[in-house]
């Protein structure tokens, strides 16, 4: 089943296009890559799939024809990890426990149920030893677990994440692809940002992204050399 | 020590400072957090011009005072987010902007009423009882939000995109903490006066950045800014200093005490940890050495410079016929540093660099390397 839709979505930064004309269809139970040069707008896809950025033109919708306030707590976002504020006082734990938050609202503290899913994402990316550390003493690997497990522990349908594998070690990656192999397989939708090649063959589907959609498929399809000359030739930077 | 307790002024500045002290703690590390020190700091200067305003208008400072903060508070966000101006810049152009119309205005009504040198340096010992009445009021309002909203205000302050994603009204929260944030200094302008009171909001949040947890922060920095009053006010009955300098200055002298003896980053411990560091590679090493004199069959007689009688005590090695021979338990110990030596060497091609990375490296990393070596 399709679980979000983009149709002719078009964003302008300022007076410049950053994405263009971009329509794409994601299903349940698939791991999608994206990848493509910095500037390429794909920070800029997420955030207008989450409604942080307003679109030019265009309809993102999500499961049956939903849009994203409906349906906010089935989406989770892994940022970048470093726009996060690690010198922030606060601890492993709490940070996971606000995935929870989306259910939440206003007012209500969380559960003894929250806390016990909190905690079992913990374990689940074999942080729970880190629990009571501040988050300012994490390695850069440790910091990334702590970031999905607190998108883990919303228990969402969608994960975005931008740049999970950014400086993370070899283990960490690993332990980082059971989990969205897992995911997959309970019917959940994943879509990651990433900027290298080596890793594509794990992917479902390769979204090749420059502003435009350049090809989209089975990763050994779409990596031809046609297609990747388009990608990083800088040509289409002059629109 | 009770003598002043017997003069009701004395009790009086006492209160107020302490409930001042209680409501800027619960404040303040949300400030910190949110790189936003310095707001507290200019609304504090724009507090002036509503106070002048409001005594042409004949109505109660406070109300002149709130509202002239608000809207300076609003003005550096209308700066910060339609221009490029960093917050930084902004507030320090609200900042000298509205404590310069401030001055001018006063300069303009040159009354007798209004004393400039108090509204700037505060005389908390010459408080009223409406002040007392405001102040309180004030950390009813700003303890009672704290503590109601604490999960959101903390989700606000650590990731803004994460609390618009999960439907909070973001600019709504916005306002509630600029609001906050204005009440609680103006009433620190009250007791303490636009130059002290900004500095108060600094000194009791730097503790922040000391301590792991945000509920935690506001807990010390009730301890240490009601300490700090309490001692600041004596030392200004006993020896006839401001007030309000007074007791900035004990928040300063502990927040270098703080910075001295902190368990996690103090600099005491920081010297503590660099020692134990020191000898933990010395030790290392010796270990290696030994290990080495070992594999070449060397006599215990042989060994000037290492002490084998604590390698022996640790289980680490034995003697036997005058010869040293390691442990199972010493093996291993050796073995791991010799590993890492080993895998940072292939790695890196670096014998020196390995040298001394071998001391910091744990299982975890070793299995790091272990994998990316055989996947070359």
């Amino acid at each position: 089943m399709k679980s979000l839709k983009i149709a002719n979505l078009t964003v302008y930064y300022e007076l410049n296009p950053v994405l263009i004309d971009i329509n794409l269809e994601f299903e349940e139970g698939k791991i999608y890559g994206i990848i493509g040069p910095n500037g390429a707008g794909k920070s800029t896809l997420f955030k207008s799939i989450l409604g942080l950025i307003k679109a030019e033109s265009g309809e993102i919708k999500f499961f049956n024809n939903k849009l994203f306030k409906e349906v906010r707590e089935k989406i989770a976002y892994v940022p970048q990890k470093e726009i996060v504020d690690w010198d922030f006082p606060i601890t492993v734990f709490e940070v996971v426990l606000m995935g929870r938050y989306v259910h939440l609202g206003l007012l209500k503290r969380p559960s003894k149920q929250d806390k016990e899913i909190a905690i079992n994402a913990l374990k689940k990316l074999n942080i729970y030893h880190l629990r009571n550390r501040q988050i300012s003493e994490l390695s850069g690997g440790q910091q990334q677990r702590v970031l999905i497990a607190r998108a883990i522990c919303q228990n969402a349908d969608i994960y975005l994440l931008d740049e999970p594998f950014a400086n993370v070690d070899v283990l960490t990656e690993r332990n980082l692809f059971e989990i969205f192999y897992e995911l997959k397989s309970n019917n959940k939708t994943i879509i990651i940002i990433d900027h290298d090649l080596a890793r594509v063959k794990n992917y479902d589907e390769l979204i090749l992204l420059n502003r435009t959609i350049i090809a989209i498929g089975k990763p050994n399809e779409v990596l031809t050399n046609e297609n990747l000359f388009e990608l990083y030739s800088e040509k289409l930077v002059g629109i | 020590m009770f003598e002043p307790l017997h003069y009701q002024f004395f009790i009086k500045a006492l209160f107020t400072s302490i409930i001042i002290a209680i409501t800027s703690s619960f404040i303040s590390p949300f400030l910190i957090s949110k790189r936003w020190s310095l707001l507290g700091d200019a609304i504090s200067h724009a507090v002036l011009p509503g106070i002048a305003i409001a005594y042409i208008l004949k109505i109660p400072f406070f109300i002149g005072a709130v509202f002239s903060a608000i809207l300076t508070a609003i003005f550096v966000g209308f700066i910060e987010s339609k221009t490029k101006i960093k917050g930084d810049t902004a507030l320090g152009i609200g900042l000298s902007g509205a404590f310069a119309l401030g001055v001018a205005i006063m300069s303009l009504i040159r009354s007798k009423d209004i004393d400039l040198y108090h509204i700037l340096f505060g005389n908390v010992l010459a408080i009223r009882n409406s002040d007392i009445i405001l102040v309180s009021l004030i950390a009813v309002i700003v303890i009672f939000s704290i503590v109601l909203f604490f999960k959101e205000f903390v989700l606000w302050t650590f990731n803004q995109t994460l609390f618009k994603l999960y439907g909070f009204p973001d600019s709504l929260f916005r306002y509630f903490m600029i609001i906050l944030v204005s009440i609680s200094v103006v009433s620190a302008v009250v007791a303490v006066g636009i130059i002290i009171s900004s500095s108060t909001f600094n000194y009791s949040i730097s503790y922040g950045y000391l301590i792991l947890k945000i509920s935690d922060i506001i807990k010390f920095g009730i301890l240490i800014s009601s300490i700090s009053v309490i001692l600041g006010l004596y030392s200004s009955y006993y020896l006839n200093v401001a007030s309000g300098p007074a007791i900035v200055v004990i928040l300063t002298l502990f927040f270098i005490l703080v910075m001295i003896i902190s368990p996690k980053e103090g600099i005491i411990i920081k010297i503590l940890r660099n020692y134990k560091r020191r000898k933990m590679i010395e030790w290392q090493d010796k270990l290696k050495l030994l290990y080495e004199l070992s594999e070449n069959g060397l006599k215990v007689s042989d060994i000037k410079n290492v002490e084998i009688s604590k390698f022996i005590k640790l289980g680490i090695v034995e003697i036997e016929e005058d010869k040293i021979k390691f442990t199972e338990k010493g093996k291993v110990l050796v073995m791991n540093i010799i590993k890492a030596h080993e895998l940072w060497e292939a790695y890196l091609r670096s014998h020196n660099v390995a040298e001394k990375l071998e001391h910091y490296t744990d299982e975890e990393i070793i299995n790091v390397l272990n994998e990316i070596i055989r996947g070359r």
